[in-house]
């Protein structure tokens, strides 16, 4: 039996025409994090509300924990949490009330209602502010009862639709460690994000949507092997640069090569032992290296070449 | 866990979380304590002047203060509580919060249930305010027990009824100006509802000519019999309107229409039974409830056809469950399953109990075929307009063109023969008085049966009807084909429940 947690197949949704989501299929492991990459009005939300069981597929299907978000919303509903890209929060309702609220709508009711809303307060370090009202707090704050709101049913599948967006750089470190104490917790996740180096430190797998097709998915090493197959190094000397792009030239596996202020940056098709090799060669024809490093593509990079079509080669997860 | 605050906490685990949000909520707001104030201080006011009269001697102190007392509530009631319902629900809308709970586990109609306890809440805290004040008044004298009691229960229900209204209203539109304008037409409408069963409750206690209608006339037991029949229409059409506003806030992967039919089915039995009570009384009665359930009969039909019928003959995805009872049984499907040609089946089986309920009150076959005609005539406007849109529905014509033209056509029938006989014939003297002329419209006839029937010209009308029960056979044969087509489409490996249930642990 499989050990996917959600399973999408072929969705698809038009809304007066316009390909929302076209054909999309994937499908991720329990206590697995999933980032969703795409710009905007790629079809990321249109994708995360249709889990959340908010839109319904004109075709297609997607099953969380085996249930199907069309026949079985209701099912689907108690073991998914949704975070949505708006705040959503009720006037004159302090942060405890609210949570209490949102427990008592999935259905926990007495010590088990009391404990989870105390546990997630305490989990998202609320405790100060548990007696203020929602509305009055800070952004950073607000996301953290919408994320407690998400979880207050201790949902098997998180749906985290730009989670840290309009943050600031403290409260955006804050939320990734909850998010990663989360995924540690087994939960499943799956969230969309515009901060790409966020989603390459937090995410197990990365899919990649634009138009509302699927252009990649894998894991970030995977993406970015497939983007970029030969190692990018960069070299610098003590002396004089020039002098060792001949040398280089002569070297199996280099190709490229080309100086960027006073480093010589080059290809290079091999492995961690060709790596070792081709600097131990260097260091013997005495050439005085201070630096020998790897550029590796990033996120953005890759996210750029693939949604710019540079990049087609579609990783198999 | 024993101090009281932990025990209220415990026993708010029986409420609806909405109540419970609610109450919160409007416990804190500004808008709430003023007018819990101000109705507090005006009760006091009334209760002093009622007071002073009844020292000066005056009989009538007590009824006045009562009276008085009671259109304070009212407002309270009809105006500032259906106001709050309103708000509530288009705030949660407008601030996506609706969508959040929607996520959760409560269904749509608890939500709107919730809602409209909370708003039955406030009720309950503005009529305990008042209480004490319109105790005073029975101590003034004039007014007994039983008027005290039974205007308490219809203000508490026709506030009750408005809120839900109001809730309703509220559902109907996404855009703040179109749902305020919805509001206000309700309103108007409340207005004219208000003040009619303001007739009938005041018929009902001290007798009128109006009590005959509301079947009030011969005895006491009887304008009970009435007053509970009105409480019982007043509580079926208020769980209507809670349907309708569910209905509205369905999500798409929910099929609310089946339970919606059933409702307003239950509905429509009232208005059937009712005027069927007077089956073996004297002509005059028999005569009454025949025009009685004609009127009240066909407006309930031609509303749910309007709506009903007109929803789009396409079945929805076959995925989408339908709800426990007609998986249960199945043989109800094609009556209460969703989609506009099942709801033409759903309309003609009414029709027929209507035009069954006809035959047993009426006393000539003329009186039967004129609610054939009606019937008829509900099914033109209704069935032609969708069979046309479904017709063209490549083109992006769906329900609202539908109900558009269904309107047009309506109109043209009302004003063509009219137009077209002063521009063809020109007539020197100005006349909109029944002729033959209007025989090609399907509704005025109906209007003028008397003339009709003098006349001989029953065909025309009948044949109007006959087109229009065709038009709904033939959507009848369209919803047996979707039916046909749709079964291929449902391939998805979904797991049997059985399976499924294993996997899912909280």
């Amino acid at each position: 039996m499989s050990d996917a947690m959600l399973e999408i197949e072929g969705l698809v949704r038009h809304f007066d025409g316009v390909h929302a989501v076209d054909d999309i299929s994937f499908s991720v492991d329990r206590g697995k994090v999933l980032g969703f990459i795409g710009p905007n009005g790629a079809g990321k939300t249109t994708t995360m509300r249709i889990l959340a069981t908010l839109e319904t597929p004109q075709h297609g299907d997607a099953r969380i924990g085996g249930y199907s978000v069309i026949s079985h919303p209701e099912r689907v509903r108690s073991m998914t949490g949704f975070m949505p890209d708006y705040a959503g929060v009720y006037a004159l309702t302090t942060v405890e009330e609210y949570l209490d609220f949102f427990a008592r709508s999935y259905g926990l009711r007495g010590t088990a209602r009391r404990a989870g809303v105390a546990g997630i307060i305490d989990f998202m370090g609320l405790g100060d502010v548990r007696h203020r009202y929602v509305e009055s707090l800070s952004k950073g704050l607000k996301q953290r009862v919408a994320l407690g709101r998400a979880i207050v049913h201790d949902p098997q599948l998180l749906i985290l639709d730009e989670p840290a967006a309009n943050l600031d750089p403290r409260a955006r470190i804050e939320f990734r460690s909850l998010i990663r104490e989360l995924a540690a917790d087994g939960k499943t996740i799956l969230l969309s994000s515009h901060i790409l180096t966020e989603l390459s430190e937090m995410c197990d797998t990365i899919a990649v949507i634009e138009k509302g097709r699927l252009l990649a998915t894998g894991t970030v090493q995977e993406i970015l092997e497939g983007l970029r197959p030969r190692r990018l190094l960069s070299l610098r000397l003590g002396g004089a640069a020039d002098v060792v792009q001949r040398f280089l030239l002569e070297q199996p596996g280099v190709y490229r090569i080309h100086e960027v202020g006073g480093c010589v940056r080059f290809e290079f098709d091999g492995d961690d032992d060709g790596q070792v090799g081709l600097l131990a060669r260097l260091v013997a024809a005495g050439y005085p290296v201070l630096e020998f490093t790897s550029q590796g593509a990033n996120l953005e990079d890759a996210f750029i070449e693939i949604t710019e079509g540079r990049a087609t080669a579609v990783v198999e997860h | 866990m024993n101090d009281p605050l932990s025990r209220l906490d415990a026993l708010s685990d029986r409420l609806s979380p909405v109540v419970v949000k609610e109450v919160r909520q409007f416990v804190r707001s500004r808008e709430f304590v003023a007018s819990f104030a101000t109705s507090l201080l005006i009760a006091l006011l009334i209760a002093f002047f009622g007071s002073m009269q009844a020292l000066a001697g005056s009989r009538a102190a007590g009824q006045w203060t009562f009276t008085t007392l009671t259109a304070c509530l009212a407002l309270l009631g009809l105006a500032v509580v259906p106001l709050g319902a309103f708000t509530t629900l288009r705030t949660e809308r407008l601030e996506q919060t609706l969508e959040l709970i929607s996520l959760t586990t409560m269904s749509p109609r608890r939500i709107v249930v919730g809602k409209l306890a909370a708003q039955a809440v406030k009720l309950v805290t503005f009529f305990a305010v008042m209480m004490p004040f319109i105790a005073t008044s029975f101590l003034l004298g004039g007014v007994d027990f039983v008027t005290i009691l039974t205007t308490m229960v219809t203000v508490f229900l026709l506030s009750l009824w408005v809120a839900a209204a109001a809730l309703f209203a509220s559902t109907m539109f996404r855009s703040r100006l179109l749902s305020g304008l919805a509001f206000g037409v309700i309103a108007v409408v409340i207005f004219i509802g208000y003040n009619a069963s303001r007739m009938l409750f005041l018929a009902f206690r001290f007798g009128s000519p109006a009590a005959v209608f509301a079947g009030a006339s011969a005895s006491a037991t009887g304008r009970w019999w009435a007053y509970a029949a009105m409480v019982v229409f007043c509580l079926v059409t208020m769980m209507n309107l809670v349907l309708l506003a569910e209905s509205r806030l369905a999500l798409p992967t929910e099929n609310r229409a089946s339970v919606l039919r059933l409702g307003f089915l239950v509905q429509f039995l009232l208005i059937v039974a009712w005027p069927l009570r007077w089956m073996f009384q004297s002509a005059t009665f028999t005569t009454q409830s025949l025009q009685a359930l004609t009127v009240f009969g066909g407006l309930h039909l031609a509303l749910i056809a309007a709506f009903a019928v007109t929803e789009g003959l396409a079945l929805p995805d076959p995925r989408v469950a339908p709800p426990s009872w007609l998986r249960r049984w199945k043989w109800l499907q094609p009556v209460f399953g969703p989609g506009g040609s099942r709801a033409a089946l759903y309309v003609l089986l009414q029709m027929a109990l209507f035009v069954a309920a006809g035959a047993l009150l009426s006393a000539t076959a003329s009186e039967v075929r004129l609610l054939i005609a009606l019937c008829g005539a509900i099914c033109l406007f209704t069935g032609v307009p969708s069979l046309l849109v479904h017709r063209f529905s490549s083109r992006g014509l769906g329900a609202l063109h539908a109900r558009g033209m269904m309107l047009i056509l309506l109109m043209l029938s009302l004003v063509l023969p009219d137009i077209l006989y002063y521009i063809f014939w020109r007539p020197e003297v100005f006349s909109v008085q029944f002729s033959a002329r209007h025989l090609f419209s399907p509704v005025i006839p109906l209007f003028n049966w008397d003339s009709v029937l003098t006349n001989r010209w029953e065909l025309p009308p009948m044949m109007w009807a006959v087109v229009g029960i065709l038009s709904y056979v033939r959507m009848m044969r369209v919803s047996a084909a979707g039916v046909r087509e749709a079964e291929p489409l449902t391939t998805l490996r979904i797991l049997p429940e059985s399976d499924a249930g294993d996997t899912h642990s909280r």
